[in-house]
Protein backbone atom coordinates (compact mmCIF):
# COMPACT_ATOMS: atom_id res chain seq x y z
CA UNK A 1 0.00 0.00 0.00
CA UNK A 2 1.44 3.41 -1.39
CA UNK A 3 2.60 5.80 1.87
CA UNK A 4 1.52 8.56 -0.22
CA UNK A 5 -1.98 9.20 -1.84
CA UNK A 6 -3.21 11.98 -3.99
CA UNK A 7 -6.57 14.02 -3.55
CA UNK A 8 -8.51 12.15 -5.60
CA UNK A 9 -6.99 8.77 -4.57
CA UNK A 10 -8.18 10.18 -0.59
CA UNK A 11 -11.75 10.88 -1.77
CA UNK A 12 -12.35 7.57 -3.28
CA UNK A 13 -10.93 5.67 -0.26
CA UNK A 14 -13.19 7.47 1.87
CA UNK A 15 -15.90 7.60 0.04
CA UNK A 16 -16.22 3.85 -0.42
CA UNK A 17 -16.35 3.21 3.30
CA UNK A 18 -18.43 6.39 3.79
CA UNK A 19 -20.98 4.73 1.54
CA UNK A 20 -20.96 1.44 2.95
CA UNK A 21 -21.23 2.81 6.35
CA UNK A 22 -23.88 5.44 5.53
CA UNK A 23 -26.17 2.70 4.28
CA UNK A 24 -25.17 0.01 7.16
CA UNK A 25 -26.25 2.65 9.73
CA UNK A 26 -29.76 3.70 7.37
CA UNK A 27 -30.44 -0.43 7.60
CA UNK A 28 -29.47 -0.31 11.17
CA UNK A 29 -32.07 2.23 12.13
CA UNK A 30 -34.80 1.12 9.67
CA UNK A 31 -34.61 -2.31 11.19
CA UNK A 32 -35.57 -0.95 14.77
CA UNK A 33 -38.10 1.38 13.79
CA UNK A 34 -41.86 1.35 14.41
CA UNK A 35 -43.85 1.43 11.51
CA UNK A 36 -47.22 -0.03 12.63
CA UNK A 37 -49.78 -1.80 9.95
CA UNK A 38 -46.11 -3.54 9.54
CA UNK A 39 -44.79 -7.11 9.40
CA UNK A 40 -41.79 -5.62 11.33
CA UNK A 41 -44.39 -4.80 14.09
CA UNK A 42 -44.05 -9.15 14.56
CA UNK A 43 -40.90 -9.85 14.51
CA UNK A 44 -37.65 -8.00 12.67
CA UNK A 45 -35.59 -9.26 9.84
CA UNK A 46 -32.02 -9.22 10.61
CA UNK A 47 -31.14 -6.61 8.17
CA UNK A 48 -27.54 -5.54 9.60
CA UNK A 49 -26.87 -9.49 9.83
CA UNK A 50 -27.71 -9.73 5.77
CA UNK A 51 -25.04 -6.72 5.32
CA UNK A 52 -22.28 -8.08 7.20
CA UNK A 53 -23.05 -11.44 5.25
CA UNK A 54 -23.36 -9.27 1.95
CA UNK A 55 -19.64 -7.37 2.36
CA UNK A 56 -18.02 -10.32 4.18
CA UNK A 57 -18.86 -12.09 0.77
CA UNK A 58 -18.09 -9.19 -1.84
CA UNK A 59 -16.27 -6.86 -0.23
CA UNK A 60 -14.81 -7.60 3.61
CA UNK A 61 -12.16 -5.10 3.74
CA UNK A 62 -14.43 -2.64 3.76
CA UNK A 63 -16.27 -3.47 7.17
CA UNK A 64 -13.17 -4.14 9.17
CA UNK A 65 -13.85 -6.26 12.26
CA UNK A 66 -14.20 -3.65 15.07
CA UNK A 67 -17.01 -1.98 13.09
CA UNK A 68 -19.39 -5.23 12.77
CA UNK A 69 -18.14 -5.75 16.80
CA UNK A 70 -19.68 -1.71 16.76
CA UNK A 71 -22.33 -2.45 14.57
CA UNK A 72 -23.63 -5.64 17.28
CA UNK A 73 -23.12 -3.73 20.10
CA UNK A 74 -25.34 -0.41 19.29
CA UNK A 75 -27.98 -2.67 18.05
CA UNK A 76 -28.26 -4.50 21.52
CA UNK A 77 -28.16 -1.36 23.08
CA UNK A 78 -31.11 -0.33 20.91
CA UNK A 79 -33.38 -3.11 21.32
CA UNK A 80 -32.72 -4.21 24.68
CA UNK A 81 -31.06 -7.01 23.80
CA UNK A 82 -28.61 -8.72 26.05
CA UNK A 83 -25.45 -6.96 25.40
CA UNK A 84 -22.84 -8.33 23.18
CA UNK A 85 -24.76 -10.96 21.52
CA UNK A 86 -25.19 -9.83 18.33
CA UNK A 87 -21.85 -8.33 18.67
CA UNK A 88 -20.61 -12.17 19.62
CA UNK A 89 -22.25 -13.18 16.38
CA UNK A 90 -21.79 -10.82 13.94
CA UNK A 91 -17.99 -11.24 14.53
CA UNK A 92 -18.37 -14.72 14.00
CA UNK A 93 -20.19 -14.47 10.88
CA UNK A 94 -17.74 -11.84 9.46
CA UNK A 95 -14.66 -14.29 10.46
CA UNK A 96 -16.69 -17.75 9.02
CA UNK A 97 -17.96 -15.84 5.91
CA UNK A 98 -14.84 -14.32 4.76
CA UNK A 99 -12.93 -17.35 4.93
CA UNK A 100 -15.59 -19.37 2.99
CA UNK A 101 -15.92 -16.30 0.37
CA UNK A 102 -13.77 -17.34 -2.57
CA UNK A 103 -15.64 -20.61 -2.67
CA UNK A 104 -19.22 -18.24 -2.43
CA UNK A 105 -18.37 -15.26 -5.01
CA UNK A 106 -17.97 -17.08 -8.26
CA UNK A 107 -21.67 -18.96 -7.51
CA UNK A 108 -25.30 -18.28 -8.49
CA UNK A 109 -27.54 -16.04 -6.24
CA UNK A 110 -29.65 -18.83 -5.51
CA UNK A 111 -26.42 -20.44 -3.40
CA UNK A 112 -25.39 -17.21 -2.27
CA UNK A 113 -28.94 -16.94 -0.65
CA UNK A 114 -28.56 -20.67 0.94
CA UNK A 115 -25.25 -20.10 2.26
CA UNK A 116 -27.14 -16.73 3.84
CA UNK A 117 -29.87 -19.47 5.38
CA UNK A 118 -27.34 -21.33 6.54
CA UNK A 119 -25.51 -18.26 8.49
CA UNK A 120 -28.70 -17.29 9.56
CA UNK A 121 -30.17 -20.52 11.03
CA UNK A 122 -26.68 -21.02 12.81
CA UNK A 123 -26.58 -17.68 13.95
CA UNK A 124 -30.58 -18.00 14.75
CA UNK A 125 -29.74 -21.33 17.17
CA UNK A 126 -26.50 -19.56 18.59
CA UNK A 127 -28.95 -17.10 20.05
CA UNK A 128 -31.21 -18.85 21.48
CA UNK A 129 -28.85 -20.99 23.40
CA UNK A 130 -27.47 -17.52 25.00
CA UNK A 131 -30.65 -16.52 25.73
CA UNK A 132 -31.95 -19.70 27.13
CA UNK A 133 -28.72 -19.52 29.57
CA UNK A 134 -28.70 -16.41 30.08
CA UNK A 135 -32.46 -15.43 30.91
CA UNK A 136 -32.77 -19.10 32.71
CA UNK A 137 -35.49 -19.27 30.70
CA UNK A 138 -37.09 -21.99 28.05
CA UNK A 139 -37.54 -20.02 24.95
CA UNK A 140 -40.10 -21.34 22.22
CA UNK A 141 -38.16 -22.77 19.49
CA UNK A 142 -40.53 -21.24 17.18
CA UNK A 143 -39.36 -17.93 17.78
CA UNK A 144 -36.20 -19.49 16.11
CA UNK A 145 -38.48 -20.74 12.59
CA UNK A 146 -40.46 -17.50 12.55
CA UNK A 147 -37.15 -15.47 12.30
CA UNK A 148 -35.34 -17.82 9.99
CA UNK A 149 -38.39 -17.61 7.66
CA UNK A 150 -38.86 -13.80 7.40
CA UNK A 151 -34.63 -13.44 7.06
CA UNK A 152 -34.76 -16.00 4.67
CA UNK A 153 -37.28 -14.59 2.29
CA UNK A 154 -36.36 -10.60 3.28
CA UNK A 155 -33.38 -11.63 1.60
CA UNK A 156 -33.18 -10.79 -2.11
CA UNK A 157 -34.88 -7.56 -1.08
CA UNK A 158 -32.26 -6.11 1.25
CA UNK A 159 -29.42 -7.37 -1.51
CA UNK A 160 -31.05 -5.27 -4.47
CA UNK A 161 -30.14 -1.89 -1.63
CA UNK A 162 -27.36 -3.88 -1.24
CA UNK A 163 -26.39 -4.04 -4.42
CA UNK A 164 -27.22 -0.92 -5.76
CA UNK A 165 -24.54 0.47 -2.70
CA UNK A 166 -22.26 -1.90 -4.27
CA UNK A 167 -22.47 -0.48 -7.66
CA UNK A 168 -21.93 3.32 -6.55
CA UNK A 169 -18.68 2.38 -4.90
CA UNK A 170 -15.63 4.00 -7.00
CA UNK A 171 -13.09 2.00 -8.16
CA UNK A 172 -9.60 1.93 -5.94
CA UNK A 173 -6.28 0.77 -7.10
CA UNK A 174 -5.05 -2.63 -5.72
CA UNK A 175 -2.20 -1.76 -4.07
CA UNK A 176 -4.64 0.66 -1.92
CA UNK A 177 -6.77 -1.77 -0.50
CA UNK A 178 -6.28 -2.41 3.31
CA UNK A 179 -5.50 -5.51 5.11
CA UNK A 180 -8.91 -5.39 6.94
CA UNK A 181 -8.15 -5.26 10.23
CA UNK B 1 26.00 -0.75 18.20
CA UNK B 2 22.91 -1.46 15.95
CA UNK B 3 22.21 1.35 13.15
CA UNK B 4 18.64 2.17 13.20
CA UNK B 5 17.34 1.52 9.87
CA UNK B 6 13.43 2.93 8.86
CA UNK B 7 13.18 -0.10 6.43
CA UNK B 8 13.47 -2.78 9.29
CA UNK B 9 11.13 -0.46 11.68
CA UNK B 10 8.60 -0.21 8.79
CA UNK B 11 8.78 -4.11 8.40
CA UNK B 12 8.44 -4.15 12.43
CA UNK B 13 5.42 -1.74 12.47
CA UNK B 14 3.72 -3.66 9.37
CA UNK B 15 4.27 -7.39 10.71
CA UNK B 16 2.57 -5.83 14.38
CA UNK B 17 -0.14 -4.90 12.17
CA UNK B 18 -0.61 -8.15 10.49
CA UNK B 19 -0.46 -10.08 13.68
CA UNK B 20 -2.88 -7.65 15.06
CA UNK B 21 -5.33 -8.37 12.02
CA UNK B 22 -4.85 -11.79 12.21
CA UNK B 23 -6.06 -11.88 16.16
CA UNK B 24 -8.56 -9.18 15.82
CA UNK B 25 -11.26 -11.90 15.39
CA UNK B 26 -10.70 -13.69 18.37
CA UNK B 27 -10.29 -10.05 20.66
CA UNK B 28 -13.60 -9.15 19.46
CA UNK B 29 -14.97 -12.54 20.39
CA UNK B 30 -13.58 -12.55 23.78
CA UNK B 31 -14.34 -9.18 24.39
CA UNK B 32 -17.80 -10.21 23.56
CA UNK B 33 -18.10 -13.15 25.87
CA UNK B 34 -16.65 -10.99 28.63
CA UNK B 35 -19.64 -8.29 27.87
CA UNK B 36 -22.29 -10.89 27.66
CA UNK B 37 -21.61 -12.41 31.32
CA UNK B 38 -20.37 -9.49 32.99
CA UNK B 39 -23.45 -7.33 31.97
CA UNK B 40 -26.18 -10.37 31.84
CA UNK B 41 -26.28 -10.99 35.66
CA UNK B 42 -26.13 -7.25 36.25
CA UNK B 43 -27.74 -5.28 33.72
CA UNK B 44 -27.75 -2.09 35.92
CA UNK B 45 -24.32 -1.74 35.08
CA UNK B 46 -24.99 -0.87 31.23
CA UNK B 47 -27.92 0.85 32.26
CA UNK B 48 -27.07 4.13 31.94
CA UNK B 49 -24.77 3.17 28.46
CA UNK B 50 -28.55 1.99 26.58
CA UNK B 51 -29.92 5.52 28.17
CA UNK B 52 -27.48 7.50 26.76
CA UNK B 53 -27.12 5.56 23.35
CA UNK B 54 -31.43 5.62 22.90
CA UNK B 55 -31.04 9.12 23.48
CA UNK B 56 -28.33 9.99 20.82
CA UNK B 57 -30.22 8.02 18.33
CA UNK B 58 -33.59 8.91 18.87
CA UNK B 59 -33.84 11.84 16.63
CA UNK B 60 -32.38 9.73 13.98
CA UNK B 61 -34.69 6.59 14.34
CA UNK B 62 -37.86 9.44 14.26
CA UNK B 63 -35.97 11.07 11.37
CA UNK B 64 -35.89 7.83 9.61
CA UNK B 65 -39.31 6.24 10.87
CA UNK B 66 -41.36 9.76 9.94
CA UNK B 67 -41.43 9.36 6.02
CA UNK B 68 -41.75 5.21 5.77
CA UNK B 69 -44.35 5.92 8.65
CA UNK B 70 -45.92 8.78 6.53
CA UNK B 71 -45.82 6.79 3.50
CA UNK B 72 -47.57 3.92 5.39
CA UNK B 73 -50.42 5.81 6.50
CA UNK B 74 -50.82 7.43 2.98
CA UNK B 75 -51.21 3.67 1.49
CA UNK B 76 -53.25 2.75 4.13
CA UNK B 77 -55.83 5.63 3.70
CA UNK B 78 -55.94 5.53 -0.54
CA UNK B 79 -56.31 1.94 -0.16
CA UNK B 80 -58.26 1.04 2.47
CA UNK B 81 -61.42 3.88 1.59
CA UNK B 82 -64.10 0.64 1.65
CA UNK B 83 -62.49 -0.67 4.47
CA UNK B 84 -63.31 2.74 6.21
CA UNK B 85 -66.45 2.85 4.88
CA UNK B 86 -67.31 -0.41 6.55
CA UNK B 87 -65.59 0.67 9.32
CA UNK B 88 -67.70 3.76 9.74
CA UNK B 89 -70.73 1.60 9.54
CA UNK B 90 -69.56 -0.53 12.87
CA UNK B 91 -68.50 2.87 14.82
CA UNK B 92 -71.95 3.81 14.28
CA UNK B 93 -73.25 1.23 15.30
CA UNK B 94 -71.37 1.21 18.58
CA UNK B 95 -72.08 4.31 19.18
CA UNK B 96 -75.40 3.72 19.71
CA UNK B 97 -74.56 0.85 22.17
CA UNK B 98 -71.48 2.68 24.17
CA UNK B 99 -74.51 5.49 24.47
CA UNK B 100 -76.77 3.03 26.46
CA UNK B 101 -73.43 2.23 28.29
CA UNK B 102 -72.69 5.52 29.02
CA UNK B 103 -76.16 6.35 30.61
CA UNK B 104 -75.67 2.95 32.80
CA UNK B 105 -72.24 4.42 33.60
CA UNK B 106 -73.08 7.57 35.30
CA UNK B 107 -75.84 6.26 36.90
CA UNK B 108 -72.93 3.09 38.37
CA UNK B 109 -70.99 6.37 38.83
CA UNK B 110 -73.24 8.28 41.04
CA UNK B 111 -74.14 5.13 42.93
CA UNK B 112 -70.40 4.36 43.47
CA UNK B 113 -69.95 7.88 45.03
CA UNK B 114 -72.57 7.14 47.45
CA UNK B 115 -71.39 3.76 48.58
CA UNK B 116 -68.04 5.56 48.84
CA UNK B 117 -69.13 8.55 50.77
CA UNK B 118 -71.69 6.11 53.07
CA UNK B 119 -68.38 4.32 53.76
CA UNK B 120 -66.07 7.03 54.43
CA UNK B 121 -63.97 6.16 51.55
CA UNK B 122 -61.39 8.34 49.49
CA UNK B 123 -62.53 8.84 45.90
CA UNK B 124 -59.66 7.86 43.93
CA UNK B 125 -58.22 10.35 41.40
CA UNK B 126 -59.11 10.38 37.72
CA UNK B 127 -55.77 9.01 36.18
CA UNK B 128 -53.64 11.99 33.96
CA UNK B 129 -51.67 11.11 30.67
CA UNK B 130 -48.52 11.81 29.07
CA UNK B 131 -49.39 10.54 24.94
CA UNK B 132 -46.34 9.94 23.15
CA UNK B 133 -45.54 8.04 20.12
CA UNK B 134 -43.48 4.93 20.34
CA UNK B 135 -39.84 5.04 18.05
CA UNK B 136 -38.54 1.57 18.01
CA UNK B 137 -40.03 -1.75 17.54
CA UNK B 138 -40.79 -4.88 19.54
CA UNK B 139 -36.88 -4.90 20.32
CA UNK B 140 -35.99 -8.67 19.15
CA UNK B 141 -37.41 -11.61 19.56
CA UNK B 142 -36.00 -12.26 22.92
CA UNK B 143 -36.81 -8.67 24.93
CA UNK B 144 -40.10 -7.19 24.32
CA UNK B 145 -39.34 -3.71 24.54
CA UNK B 146 -40.52 -0.17 23.21
CA UNK B 147 -38.51 2.40 23.36
CA UNK B 148 -41.04 6.16 23.72
CA UNK B 149 -40.11 9.91 22.17
CA UNK B 150 -40.28 11.01 26.11
CA UNK B 151 -37.88 11.35 28.55
CA UNK B 152 -36.90 13.40 31.44
CA UNK B 153 -37.63 16.27 29.76
CA UNK B 154 -41.53 15.26 30.06
CA UNK B 155 -41.46 14.10 33.75
CA UNK B 156 -41.07 10.74 33.17
CA UNK B 157 -40.17 8.38 36.00
CA UNK B 158 -39.24 4.88 36.27
CA UNK B 159 -41.81 1.90 36.88
CA UNK B 160 -45.02 4.62 35.57
CA UNK B 161 -47.57 2.41 33.60
CA UNK B 162 -48.06 2.86 30.26
CA UNK B 163 -51.41 2.07 28.33
CA UNK B 164 -52.74 2.18 24.77
CA UNK B 165 -55.92 3.11 24.34
CA UNK B 166 -57.55 -0.65 25.16
CA UNK B 167 -55.24 -1.39 28.14
CA UNK B 168 -52.07 -1.94 30.00
CA UNK B 169 -49.00 -2.01 28.03
CA UNK B 170 -46.11 -2.02 30.04
CA UNK B 171 -44.20 0.12 32.16
CA UNK B 172 -41.18 2.42 32.35
CA UNK B 173 -37.99 0.51 32.71
CA UNK B 174 -35.17 2.99 31.75
CA UNK B 175 -35.46 6.56 31.36
CA UNK B 176 -33.27 8.78 29.40
CA UNK B 177 -33.27 13.03 28.88
CA UNK B 178 -35.54 12.24 25.62
CA UNK B 179 -36.50 8.95 25.54
CA UNK B 180 -37.52 5.61 27.87
CA UNK B 181 -38.09 2.40 27.54
CA UNK B 182 -40.91 0.12 28.12
CA UNK B 183 -41.04 -3.26 28.90
CA UNK B 184 -44.40 -4.63 27.75
CA UNK B 185 -46.54 -6.86 29.62
CA UNK B 186 -45.69 -10.14 27.21
CA UNK B 187 -42.09 -10.10 27.78
CA UNK B 188 -40.41 -13.04 29.59
CA UNK B 189 -39.72 -10.68 32.78
CA UNK B 190 -43.24 -8.84 32.78
CA UNK B 191 -44.92 -9.95 36.18
CA UNK B 192 -48.53 -7.71 37.22
CA UNK B 193 -50.83 -8.32 40.26
CA UNK B 194 -54.33 -9.19 38.49
CA UNK B 195 -57.26 -9.63 39.75
CA UNK B 196 -60.59 -11.26 37.94
CA UNK B 197 -63.03 -9.07 37.23
CA UNK B 198 -66.47 -10.30 39.17
CA UNK B 199 -64.79 -13.05 41.32
CA UNK B 200 -62.08 -10.99 42.37
CA UNK B 201 -59.51 -13.78 42.78
CA UNK B 202 -56.22 -12.22 43.03
CA UNK B 203 -53.35 -13.31 40.63
CA UNK B 204 -49.96 -12.66 38.83
CA UNK B 205 -50.22 -12.48 35.04
CA UNK B 206 -47.00 -13.49 33.60
CA UNK B 207 -45.42 -13.16 29.96
CA UNK B 208 -43.61 -15.27 28.28
CA UNK B 209 -42.39 -13.54 24.93
CA UNK B 210 -45.54 -14.76 22.99
CA UNK B 211 -49.07 -13.12 22.01
CA UNK B 212 -50.54 -14.90 25.03
CA UNK B 213 -50.21 -14.26 29.08
CA UNK B 214 -50.48 -17.04 31.33
CA UNK B 215 -52.10 -16.27 34.79
CA UNK B 216 -50.27 -17.92 37.41
CA UNK B 217 -50.79 -18.23 41.06
CA UNK B 218 -54.66 -18.76 41.27
CA UNK B 219 -56.04 -19.84 44.85
CA UNK B 220 -56.07 -23.75 44.46
CA UNK B 221 -59.66 -24.92 42.95
CA UNK B 222 -60.59 -21.89 41.00
CA UNK B 223 -61.64 -21.96 37.72
CA UNK B 224 -61.50 -19.62 35.15
CA UNK B 225 -63.97 -19.03 32.36
CA UNK B 226 -63.31 -17.90 29.18
CA UNK B 227 -64.49 -14.24 28.69
CA UNK B 228 -63.10 -13.29 32.44
CA UNK B 229 -61.59 -9.82 32.07
CA UNK B 230 -58.42 -9.64 33.91
CA UNK B 231 -57.90 -6.16 35.54
CA UNK B 232 -54.98 -5.03 37.78
CA UNK B 233 -55.05 -5.53 41.41
CA UNK B 234 -53.05 -2.48 42.79
CA UNK B 235 -50.70 -4.37 44.90
CA UNK B 236 -47.02 -3.99 44.74
CA UNK B 237 -47.58 -0.35 44.17
CA UNK B 238 -46.63 0.00 40.51
CA UNK B 239 -50.04 -0.44 38.52
CA UNK B 240 -53.06 1.40 39.66
CA UNK B 241 -56.37 -0.71 40.86
CA UNK B 242 -58.74 -1.47 37.88
CA UNK B 243 -56.50 -0.82 34.87
CA UNK B 244 -57.87 -3.59 32.03
CA UNK B 245 -55.46 -5.83 31.04
CA UNK B 246 -56.84 -8.42 28.99
CA UNK B 247 -59.32 -10.89 28.37
CA UNK B 248 -59.42 -15.13 29.38
CA UNK B 249 -58.93 -16.48 26.02
CA UNK B 250 -58.13 -20.74 27.43
CA UNK B 251 -59.64 -21.07 30.60
CA UNK B 252 -59.99 -24.12 33.01
CA UNK B 253 -57.88 -24.68 36.77
CA UNK B 254 -54.93 -25.68 35.30
CA UNK B 255 -53.59 -23.36 32.61
CA UNK B 256 -55.33 -20.08 32.19
CA UNK B 257 -54.25 -18.12 29.22
CA UNK B 258 -54.46 -14.57 28.78
CA UNK B 259 -55.21 -12.42 25.36
CA UNK B 260 -53.84 -8.89 26.02
CA UNK B 261 -56.19 -5.97 24.89
CA UNK B 262 -53.44 -4.01 23.90
CA UNK B 263 -52.39 -3.84 20.25
CA UNK B 264 -49.17 -2.49 19.44
CA UNK B 265 -49.68 -2.83 15.48
CA UNK B 266 -52.78 -1.04 15.84
CA UNK B 267 -51.26 2.73 16.69
CA UNK B 268 -47.45 3.84 17.94
CA UNK B 269 -49.00 5.96 20.48
CA UNK B 270 -49.10 5.46 23.86
CA UNK B 271 -49.75 7.17 27.36
CA UNK B 272 -47.71 7.19 30.24
CA UNK B 273 -49.66 7.41 33.29
CA UNK B 274 -48.56 10.54 35.15
CA UNK B 275 -46.87 9.64 38.83
CA UNK B 276 -49.37 11.93 40.59
CA UNK B 277 -52.30 9.82 39.19
CA UNK B 278 -51.17 6.75 41.28
CA UNK B 279 -52.13 6.48 44.74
Amino acid sequence: MSLFLSFEEHSRFLWRFALVYAAMFFLLIFNISAFSYSLTSILNPPIVLMCIYYWSVFRPTLIPYWLVFMAGLVLDLLTGAILGVNALLFVLVRLVVTEQRRFIMGQPFIVIWMGFALVLAVSGVMNWLVYNVVVDHVFLVDIVVKQFLLGFLSFPLIVIVLHLTHKLLPTLNKNLIPSGF
Amino acid sequence: MKRYSPIRSFSKVSSLSAVLALLSPFIFLALSFFIIFTTASNSSLVSDWRVATTDKAAGLIKAVSAPVQGSIFFVRDVSGLSQMQAENMKLKAENARLRDWYQTSLFLQSENAYLKQMLNLGAADNLNFITTRQITDFGNAYAKTVLLAVGRDKGIQKSQVVMSGEGVAGRVIEVGEKTSRVLLITDVNSRIPVIIQGDMHHAILAGDNSALLKLQHLPPGVSVPVGSRIITSGQGGIFPYGLSVGVVVEGGDTEVLVSPLVDLKKSPYLRVIAPHSVQ
